[in-house]
This record gives structure tokens, C-alpha cells and sequence, in this order.
């Protein structure tokens, strides 16, 4: 379970995240939707402890990420926007060396490492250089070495993002199957189409803060729109315009949206 | 899944070094910029020296007698006198081919005209012919020159013996030259060379592999998934650090071992160069320039973690071999003698120390050892600036 609570984050004079609060739940699948520039990333990058909150902050499995951030980070599967592959190392020596970071080792590494070529379906180039991977293979190998620890939450920015048809409904696949089994997934998108398909919740953030939350129906019910797309725009105008937020049901608005939203 | 534990026990800080390293050094050993660098660049210091001590070998001027030289001469039966003192000398003298001189010259030849009026008369000027463009013909020219000038010397003191006077008078103040240190070794500046030619390699060996762990990372993108990792900032530092200085160690073994057998070949082959340092000399070196090897790479992440992009880092690292290597190669053509401010100088006090090494001299184990510990005490200073940087995110991130 991951908990945002009050996140400020800034760069200079830029305040890319601003009073952000938000819950992503086991067993559920959560997106943070927004337009560019809106903080998601950031906000990613705080929770994978690789930049300290300059306020707020956040916990991971109740465990806060800037105080224990070895601990939140062994039980975090961290899938960053930018895939990032060793050309001259193979898919499968990519996966082993982050379980050997999470401290795995000998059979029971490299069973895992199996496992995890065969369910996201590498068998064909498991032992290739990843120099001249396709972003579907790349992102298949990004998968597999976040999820090398098998970790109970897992953060995923922009997972499809171009990938073809059927690598998108793998990837899709997958997060169901890991969120029936009880991980807490959160991740990041630009496309209302997949947002709509995989979320259990959703969160949509604008300059930094949560604008609304709550399950697709329930934001649909909302705004009296059909299409997420609609949805999403109204939104944001309703932010634009000063007016509150959508909190859905079981949801404080003062929980998530943070400082006045 | 919310409290349940995740796979993989927690290791101890060095295992996930040992992690970081051996990752580093399987990607680096496939990389053929990396091997190149670290494993044939040391070859060509010691190719270099050897080049120029064989050349000096073949065409500086050596003592009078210590090699055969070739002579053209026109006129050869004009001065039988000389010519025969010149044989005794190692002078080959044969007849010059007519109206062919500048031709003769231009093919690496000497050539000696003596006027006819040699045969007449006891002074007479005779011209040599050399090309000074040519090292070989210029240091020739400079031998037979000499012996030349040796054979007027004794022409001139048999003339005043057969007047009765004292051949003194011709050089009322004389010079004898006592060389008082090793034996005359044409191959001393070139030894002196090597210390920073070794310094140099060092601070080049794992140049590339700096680079591509640290910034290269950054620029590709992998720095940001490695990150998510459990691990500290200084135990990802550490193991890309060690591997670095593997591929340090390796360059420098290659290069000093190269530099032990052109020099060993060399003596043996090369009359007037003085037998080379041996084994031992080199052993000892590569064990003192350790904490060179430790600075080198301390440097090199701490540079790559300052510049703002791979490019800006390749010109920084490209120049730094420099800083530390001019003063050595300053120190070769005028050698300094070891002081307790030299040893306190890091990098370049222990230079001065290689140097003496190298030339047979006597070195002082304090300041070898205080010498060591002040680059060590440089490096480790500079380490911990790269361990503080890379707790920054804007190092991490690129902003």
C-alpha cells in the first residue's frame, strides 16, 4: 500500500508537486492521470526514493521512504518512464542483477529468473545483448527486473506507452493478475483508453495536486459524461475554475486532494 | 500483499558492492572502447621510448670508436696520414664516386673532400659533407668531425716535438672531464620518461569506464531504474570505483611490464645504454603507485559527476592525464632531488621518487612512504567529494 500525504515537491521556482495526497490500495490497480508538467513523475520519483520530498510525505507498506528508504525500496517494483537497458548485458543477466541487488542469489535467483522469462514470454531472447531491443522487448526486460523481488507494490510510469497492440494487452494482462493476487499497483498515463480498462481507481492531478479521485463509475457518474476523455477535461476545468473536487465514495476530499483542492 | 516481505535477504554493504562490480567489469570486459584502452593503450608508451632509445642508439653521437662509420671520401690518396687514423677509429673510407656528392650525401652518406694540396703541404682544410636534416648523417659527421680534429691535435704536437718546443703551448688551459656518477648511460632521459608515461597511463586506463558507469549511465537512462534499487549511493559508488580501478591495475601492470622487457630487450642490444632497472624496480613501482591508481579513478567519477554531459566529461578526462604527467615530464629533463616538500606533494612527490628508482639512485623509505600517503590521503579526500555529489539529485538526475 502506498500513502501520499501532503507531497511538495520543487525545482527552483517551479513547484512540480504541490500539496499532493493520494492512497494507492492492495489488491487494486491505481492511475494518476494528468496533463504534462502535472507532477506525475516527479511524484514517482519520490515514492522510488530517488529524490527527497521537500514536504509531505510518503509511506510504503507503511514505511516512509525517506527515513527507511533502503526498506520501502525492497518492496517496491519500480518501472521509471525511462526503460533504461545495459546494451552489452542480456535480458536475462538485466534480471539477475537486480534480484542479486535485492539480495537474492543461486537456484533460487535463478528459478526466479525463469519464472519471470517465461510469464512475460522472453523464452525468444532471454540471452540476446539488449543492443537493438524493440520497446516491447525492452519494456518486457523493465518488467521483469522490477518484479525480480516480487515485490507488493508496484509503480509503473507510462507502462505502454509504444508498445504494439499485442504487447499492450500482455502488459495489461499481467497487472490484472498481479493486482488478483494482491499487489498494489499504481501507475501513470496519458491514454484514457487504458486507464479506463485496467483501473480500479483513479486519481487525476493538475499542477501538482489531486483534482479528483474515485473509481471510473464514480467519476463518470460525476460529471455526467460517458467517455473518460470528457471526464478527465471536465476535470481539469473544474480546477481551472476554482471549484472543488470529486472525492469518491470512502474518500475524504480533504484526504486526497491536499491543501484547498 | 500489504506487510508481506519481499524476496532477497539483506545483505551486507559489501556484497552489494561485490554486486555493482562484477556487473560493471562483465559489461566493460565486452567492451571492446574499454579493453582497448586498458589493455593495448599501455603498449604504446614503452613502444614509443623504445623507438626513440633504438633510433638515439643509431644516429646520436657516440664515443669514437664504439661503431662502424661509413665515409666517402674524395681525394683519398691525398692524406694517407689521416685516412689511416680514421681506419684505426672505425672509419671506413672509400673512394667518392666523381661529380655524385650531393647525391652521396643525400643516401645517408658522409662525405670527405680533401684538397690536393694536402699531399704538399701540413695545413690544409678539408670539408665534410653531411646532411643535417638527417640524424643519422649529423651524428656522424659529428664523430668523424671530432677524430678529425683529434688528428690535427696530434699533427700539431708531433711539429712542435720536432722543434723542440712544448706541445702545451698549444693549450695553455686544458679540461679533463671526470665523470663521477654511473657509467655514461645514453638512455637516461629516456628512463626518466617512464614514471610519467606510467603516471599518464594510469589516469588514462579506465578513463572510458568512469565515463560510462557514472555519466554514460545517467545519459542512457539506467542510472534512474538502478537507483530504485536497495542500495546506498556510496555502495554503488564503491563497486563502480572498484571495477575502475581493476581496469587501472590491469593497464598499469601491462604498461610497466612492457616497460621492464623494451628496456631489458633494449640494453641488450643497444651499445651505451646502461643496464635497465630490473624486475624488482618495477615491482616495487607498481606497488607505490597504488594510491595513484586509487586517485586516478577518484578523479575520474568525481569530474564525470561535475559535467553536465558525456561530451564535456570526454574533454575534462581527456586533459586530466595531463595535470599530474607535465611536471614529471618537467622533472625527467631536469630531475629533482626528493625533499620532504616534493613527498608532501601528491601524485608528483612519488613521480620524483620513480624517477630515482629508475635511474639505480638511493631512495629515502620515509619519503616513498610519506609520498604514498599523501596521494592516498588526496584520494581518499577526493572519493568522499564524489560520494557527497552523488547524494545529489541533480547528479543523479541531470538537472
Amino acid at each position: 500500500m502506498i500513502e501520499i500525504s501532503s507531497l511538495t515537491k520543487a525545482f527552483g521556482k517551479v513547484q512540480a508537486v504541490n500539496g499532493l495526497t493520494l492512497e494507492a490500495r492492495d489488491g487494486q490497480i491505481t492511475g494518476l492521470i494528468g496533463p504534462n508538467g502535472a507532477g506525475k513523475s516527479t511524484t514517482f520519483r519520490v515514492v522510488f526514493g530517488l529524490m527527497r520530498p521537500d514536504g509531505g510525505r510518503v509511506l510504503v507498506d507503511g514505511i516512509d521512504v525517506t527515513a527507511g528508504r533502503l526498506e520501502a525500496q525492497r518492496r517496491i517494483g519500480a518501472l521509471p518512464d525511462v526503460r533504461g537497458l545495459y546494451s552489452r548485458l542480456t535480458a536475462r543477466e538485466h534480471i539477475r542483477y537486480f534480484g542479486q541487488l535485492h539480495g537474492l542469489e543461486g537456484p533460487a535467483l535463478e528459478a526466479r529468473v525463469g519464472v519471470l522469462i517465461e510469464m512475460l514470454e522472453m523464452d525468444g531472447f532471454a540471452d540476446r545483448r539488449a543492443r537493438g531491443f524493440s520497446r516491447g522487448q525492452e519494456l518486457k526486460v523493465a518488467l521483469g527486473r522490477a518484479l525480480v523481488h516480487e515485490p507488493s507494490n508496484l509503480i509503473l510510469d507510462e507502462p505502454t506507452n509504444g508498445l504494439d497492440v499485442v504487447s499492450t494487452r500482455a502488459v495489461r494482462r499481467l497487472l490484472r493478475e498481479m493486482r488478483d493476487a494482491g499487489h498494489c499497483i499504481l501507475l501513470s498515463s496519458h491514454l484514457m483508453s487504458e486507464v479506463g480498462a485496467l483501473c480500479d481507481r483513479l486519481v487525476i492531478i493538475d499542477r501538482g495536486r489531486a483534482v479528483a479521485a474515485g473509481s471510473p463509475e464514480e467519476l463518470r457518474a460525476w460529471t455526467g459524461r460517458d467517455d473518460l476523455e470528457e471526464v478527465y477535461l471536465r476535470a481539469l476545468d473544474s480546477q481551472a475554475a476554482g471549484l472543488p473536487g470529486f472525492f469518491g465514495a470512502g474518500l475524504s476530499g480533504a484526504g486526497l486532494s491536499g491543501e484547498g483542492a | 500483499m500489504a506487510g508481506v516481505a519481499p524476496r532477497g535477504a539483506v545483505w551486507p554493504w559489501w556484497r552489494r558492492v561485490r554486486v555493482v562490480l562484477g556487473k560493471e567489469l562483465l559489461d566493460h570486459l565486452r567492451d571492446r572502447r574499454s579493453l582497448w584502452l586498458a589493455l593495448v593503450y599501455p603498449l604504446l608508451g614503452p613502444l614509443v621510448v623504445g623507438m626513440l632509445l633504438q633510433l638515439s642508439a643509431s644516429s646520436l653521437r657516440t664515443a669514437p670508436g664504439t661503431r662502424v662509420i661509413s665515409l666517402s671520401v674524395s681525394g683519398l690518396s691525398y692524406a694517407p696520414g689521416l685516412i689511416q687514423y680514421l681506419s684505426r677509429n672505425q672509419v671506413v673510407s672509400t673512394a667518392a664516386l666523381e661529380g655524385g656528392v650531393p647525391g652521396q650525401v643525400r643516401r645517408d652518406a658522409l662525405v670527405l673532400e680533401v684538397p690536393v694540396e694536402a699531399v704538399t703541404r701540413d695545413q690544409f682544410t678539408v670539408r665534410l659533407l653531411f646532411d643535417a636534416n638527417n640524424v643519422v648523417s649529423a651524428g656522424n659527421a659529428g664523430v668523424v668531425a671530432d677524430l678529425i680534429h683529434d688528428y690535427g691535435s696530434e699533427l700539431a704536437k708531433r711539429h712542435l716535438l720536432e722543434r723542440g718546443l712544448d706541445p702545451g703551448l698549444l693549450q695553455p688551459v686544458a679540461v679533463e672531464r671526470v665523470h663521477v656518477g654511473r657509467r655514461f648511460n645514453m638512455g637516461a632521459l629516456f628512463y626518466n620518461l617512464v614514471p610519467p608515461l606510467v603516471v599518464f597511463m594510469i589516469f588514462l586506463g579506465a578513463v572510458y569506464l568512469a565515463l560510462d558507469t557514472t555519466i554514460g549511465e545517467r545519459e542512457r537512462g539506467t542510472l534512474e531504474p538502478l537507483l530504485t534499487a536497495p542500495l546506498r549511493r556510496w555502495e554503488l559508488l564503491l563497486g563502480k570505483a572498484g571495477a575502475a580501478f581493476l581496469f587501472t591495475l590491469a593497464t598499469a601492470v601491462i604498461n610497466l611490464v612492457a616497460f621492464w622487457l623494451m628496456l631489458g630487450g633494449l640494453a641488450v642490444n643497444v651499445p651505451g645504454l646502461d643496464s635497465p632497472p630490473g624486475a624488482g624496480t618495477f615491482l616495487l613501482i607498481f606497488v607505490l603507485a597504488l594510491p595513484i591508481m586509487a586517485l586516478a579513478v577518484a578523479l575520474q567519477i568525481t569530474v564525470a559527476a561535475l559535467a553536465r554531459s558525456m561530451k564535456e566529461a570526454q574533454i575534462y578526462l581527456g586533459l586530466l592525464p595531463l595535470v599530474p604527467t607535465l611536471p614529471g615530464i618537467a622533472s625527467a629533463l631536469s630531475p629533482v632531488t626528493p625533499q620532504l616538500w616534493t613527498a608532501c606533494v601528491p601524485v608528483f612527490g612519488q613521480m620524483v621518487i620513480f624517477t630515482r628508482l629508475i635511474a639505480g639512485a638511493e631512495v629515502d623509505p620515509l619519503h616513498a612512504l610519506l609520498s604514498a600517503v599523501a596521494t592516498a590521503g588526496c584520494a581518499a579526500l577526493v572519493f568522499r567529494w564524489a560520494g557527497w555529489l552523488y547524494e545529489r539529485e541533480s547528479v543523479v538526475m541531470g538537472a
